[in-house]
């Protein structure tokens, strides 16, 4: 096997990585504010790929859409937190991680009814056009989707860190009961979080729709774990963190899926799971226990 | 939760956990007549798989219920029980009789394995939680991989005649036998264990893991055997469930649907009750498979959207589950009669 | 001056650092059996640090606790309760969803190396001897601060310990309350149970203390018999009030 192939299979998963680290890092967002595991994570990317389908039947591309797709899954998703993750704050964990999985029955069934369960991909004229950089071939669609990922990742960095917003999100995931004395609205702001959590991972599938056949299980089957590996090496709560960790497994993935072939490819990044989990719980920034 | 109340304070009323016992036994005498008689084998089947459920519910709550672990991938412990059962069976001969206690002990190993090496590497809650899950998807990674088990193919168990002794029946009327007894005596389990001293272990643990350390109990020990006896019953569920599906497949036995499935009936039952998984598991079972029916055309997707809907709902209004729910009430009845104001 | 009897609770150069700061330096004493040992000091001053320390909750970078001449050398709580040294909660841990006998019932169990029907008596005994059962059979969420106090430490008389650390148990009580606890405080030591109290109330420390051990920023900074003596010293005025002006003292 060439040092060639293998740089080429790095470069795609490093391409993969970056929208893995967004939607990794709309999970982290959620949890870090609300302590809530979101399983309907995936399917929040589900719909990303599906509206941005519908965009590109109504002629509008892939990239234009997405502030389109990435506002229409805002609403739906704080909608859904304000009427059922938020009522059930207080109660026990294992609920509230139920209930998002009843909404991401509810998610599939819709899109299934809407879009029908055969795979569908978004046509895009140039899927396939690439550009060369050296020894490697990066279609434009993986390029672009890697660049604005990035540039997103970073504008909501500097939103987190720097907007009035920014800084009661993070009041209210640090210290929820202080933030409320101080007239921060922590409800309101989790409200915001969950559908702004949900709107990455929405932007993550909108980027992958002209790279992926879509099917509407593809959430929970294709993402939901990688989110989870992902979140956890990066520290659960951590947003850097998910951003460094889904470039990281992007890459891993690449080259592993590479030398141990499509079958054992899952068990890698499982096997980082299990020994991120086992060594350092707090992931790579949480510091030691 | 005064499970432990000394007999005789109630004056006559008896305590709730002993209503829930005769509860449970009642449900699974009036069953046994109930399915004997019923005419469609479809009809069996959903209550068979029902009672299954009710099954691993009953030990859910015993690992994670009564720990307070948050034990997520509790499919691992049934999904090795059913492959080491289907295994035995099919390529070495061995009777489902001696697979099923086979399978406990398997199902019980792994859950002691997982309890030592969270607990030991300091995993909670979240953590703890998602542990689980990976370890379910690697159990069915591995299995996809593993040529002597059938890959994705997975086991068939053919059944051609009645045969007690490798429990194979064309007519499916002994397996609601069966399933009954393994009901029956996974809730003597759990309710010997909320009556007794280990049930007070573990309401400790539950309630406050410091304190309870503090007053010599060993956490992490107490929670490890309750996840043994969770793990044993799981695996046993497992054992029958292969036997009597006849089918299993790494998709299916490891797989998130139907794990999500298994913990949604205690939840929906009531997460620390000895009647709960029962009730979550007739109240989901039975509700699933009508929907799909009504609903269900080719991809289910109707049903998804009401089932899900359903399922938010009841947990919302219901975050005890039914039984939660159900004991206020009978508490409340008495409290009524204590005052002589009861109508 | 008597033979002095072995002591029942040996620590020598306890010493805990959370990063840069000290908490625990240095700190040694012993403790007698029947014995009460004060331990005041200023908020911060590494009390209730050294509590979790003693009673295995938290590991010291260095020093040695020795409990009836045997030390635990992997000390965890659970073992250190078993082998007869209990401690109490600054803030209150009961279990919640269970009753108060209940609550009283699970610690006489002793982490499950005594008999149901054991624990049942015990339970009984303890909750007799605090005066708790008319609130026996009520839910340990219920109670007011000052029961829940009481429980916490009808709690660790469920264990049968032989050394007891008492962590601020009459913090948040009424005068009268107070002074029924320190009669109750000698009713314990009465019972041979030697108790180590970490308290902030000095009407309390100076009524039951036989020897006290003042803490500043993690030392011990004066120890002795007569506590209102120990009181009165330059430097523990000192560490509670600050440097005096130049002011001559009485």
């Amino acid at each position: 096997m060439s040092t060639e192939i293998l740089l080429q299979a790095a470069a795609l998963g490093l391409m993969q990585g970056g929208v893995y680290a967004i939607m990794a890092a709309g999970l982290t967002v959620i949890y870090g504010v609300m302590k809530v595991v979101n399983f309907a994570h995936g399917e929040f990317i589900t719909l990303g790929l599906y509206l941005t389908l519908s965009s590109a039947a109504l002629g509008l591309g892939p990239y234009a859409a997405a502030p389109f797709v990435v506002a229409v899954v805002f609403i739906i998703a704080a909608g859904f937190f304000r009427l059922s993750v938020l009522p059930a704050l207080d109660h026990p964990q294992i609920n509230q991680m139920l209930i998002t999985i009843g909404m991401s029955f509810m998610i599939i069934g819709v899109v299934q009814i809407v879009w029908g369960a055969n795979n569908r991909v978004v046509p895009l004229s140039w899927a396939r056009d690439a550009v060369e950089l050296g020894p490697l071939r990066i279609t434009y669609a993986r390029g672009l989707a890697f660049l604005t990922a990035l540039g997103v990742a970073g504008l909501f960095w500097w939103g987190l860190n720097r907007t009035r917003f920014g800084i009661a999100v993070r009041a209210a995931s640090q210290e929820p009961a202080s933030a409320r004395i101080c007239g921060i609205d922590v409800r309101r702001v989790q409200m915001m979080t969950f559908g702004a959590g949900a709107s990455l991972a929405a932007l993550a599938g909108a980027l992958l729709a002209p790279i992926f056949p879509m099917n509407p299980t593809i959430g929970v089957d294709l993402f939901l774990l990688p989110s989870f590996v992902i979140v956890v090496l990066g520290t659960m709560g951590n947003f850097a963190g998910a951003l460094i960790g889904g470039l990281l497994i992007g890459t891993v993935e690449g080259v592993g899926g590479l030398l141990l072939g499509s079958s054992l490819r899952q068990l890698i990044s499982l096997s980082i799971f299990v020994i991120i989990l086992l060594v350092m719980p707090r992931g790579l920034f949480g510091g030691r226990t | 939760m005064t499970q432990n109340a000394q007999p005789g304070r109630g004056r006559g009323k008896p305590d709730w956990l002993t209503v829930q016992l005769v509860a449970c036994l009642a449900i699974a005498g009036l069953l046994l007549p109930v399915g004997l008689f019923l005419e469609s084998p479809y009809s069996l089947n959903i209550l068979i798989i029902t009672v299954i459920f009710a099954v691993m519910g009953v030990g859910w709550v015993i690992g994670a219920g009564l720990t307070g672990l948050l034990l997520i991938g509790y499919i691992s412990f049934f999904g090795v029980g059913a492959y080491t059962s289907a295994l035995l069976f099919t390529k070495f001969g061995v009777s489902p009789w001696l697979g099923m206690p086979l399978a406990g002990a398997v199902g019980a190993g792994v859950a002691v394995l997982v309890g030592v090496i969270t607990l030991r590497f300091g995993l909670r809650e979240d953590y703890f939680g998602l542990f689980t899950v990976a370890v379910s998807q690697i159990f069915l990674v591995l299995l996809l991989n593993w040529d002597f088990a059938g890959r994705a193919t997975g086991i068939y168990i053919t059944v051609i005649s009645d045969d007690f002794w490798t429990m194979q029946f064309v007519d499916r009327r002994p397996y609601l036998i069966i399933a009954l007894g393994l009901f029956v005596a996974a809730t003597l389990v759990a309710y010997a264990i909320m009556r007794g001293r280990f049930g007070l272990l573990l309401a400790a643990v539950r309630n406050n893991p410091a304190a309870a350390e503090a007053l010599g109990i060993e956490v992490s020990r107490v929670r490890i055997q309750a996840l043994a006896v969770s793990g044993a019953i799981a695996g046993v569920a497992g054992a029958f469930y292969a036997q009597f599906t006849t089918f299993i497949d790494p998709k299916q036995v490891f797989g998130l649907a139907l794990n999500f499935d298994f913990l949604l009936v205690p939840v929906l039952g009531g997460r620390f009750s000895l009647v709960g998984p029962i009730i979550g598991a007739f109240a989901l079972r039975p509700t699933k498979d009508l929907l799909r029916a009504m609903f269900g055309g080719v991809a289910d997707a109707v049903f998804l959207v009401i089932y899900g809907l359903l399922l938010v709902v009841f947990i919302l209004l219901l975050p005890r589950g039914a039984a939660g729910f159900l004991e206020d009430r009978y508490k409340s009845l008495g409290r009524k009669d204590d005052d002589g104001a009861a109508p | 001056m008597s033979a002095p009897s072995p002591p029942i609770l040996q620590v020598e150069h306890l010493t805990k650092r959370f990063g840069g700061l000290t908490a625990v330096d240095d700190v040694s004493f012993t403790l007698t059996p029947g014995e009460i040992l004060g331990i005041i000091g200023p908020n911060g001053s590494g009390k209730t640090t050294l509590f979790s320390l003693i009673s295995g909750f938290l590991m010291p970078d260095s020093g040695v606790v020795t409990l009836q001449g045997t030390t635990v050398p992997k000390r965890r709580p659970a073992a250190l309760a078993r082998m007869g040294l209990v401690r109490t909660f600054q803030i209150v841990q009961p279990f919640a969803e269970v009753t108060v006998e209940e609550n009283v019932i699970i610690a006489g169990l002793l982490g499950g190396s005594r008999p149901l029907a054991e624990a049942r008596a015990i339970a009984e005994e303890v909750l007799h001897f605090l005066e708790l059962e008319p609130m026996a059979s009520r839910l340990a969420e219920t109670l007011t601060i000052a029961d829940r106090k009481k429980l916490e430490v009808a709690r660790a008389l469920a264990c049968k310990p032989r050394v007891l650390l008492l962590d601020e148990v009459m913090a948040g009580l009424r005068p009268s309350e107070v002074d029924e606890a320190i009669e109750r405080i000698k009713a314990i030591r009465a019972r041979g149970i030697s108790i180590i109290l970490v308290e902030h109330l000095m009407r309390a420390v100076v009524a039951l203390s036989d020897r006290l051990i003042v803490l500043r920023q993690g030392q011990v900074i004066a120890e002795g018999e007569d506590p209102i003596e120990v009181l009165s010293r330059h430097n523990v005025v000192e560490a509670y009030f600050g440097k005096a002006p130049n002011v001559a003292r009485a």
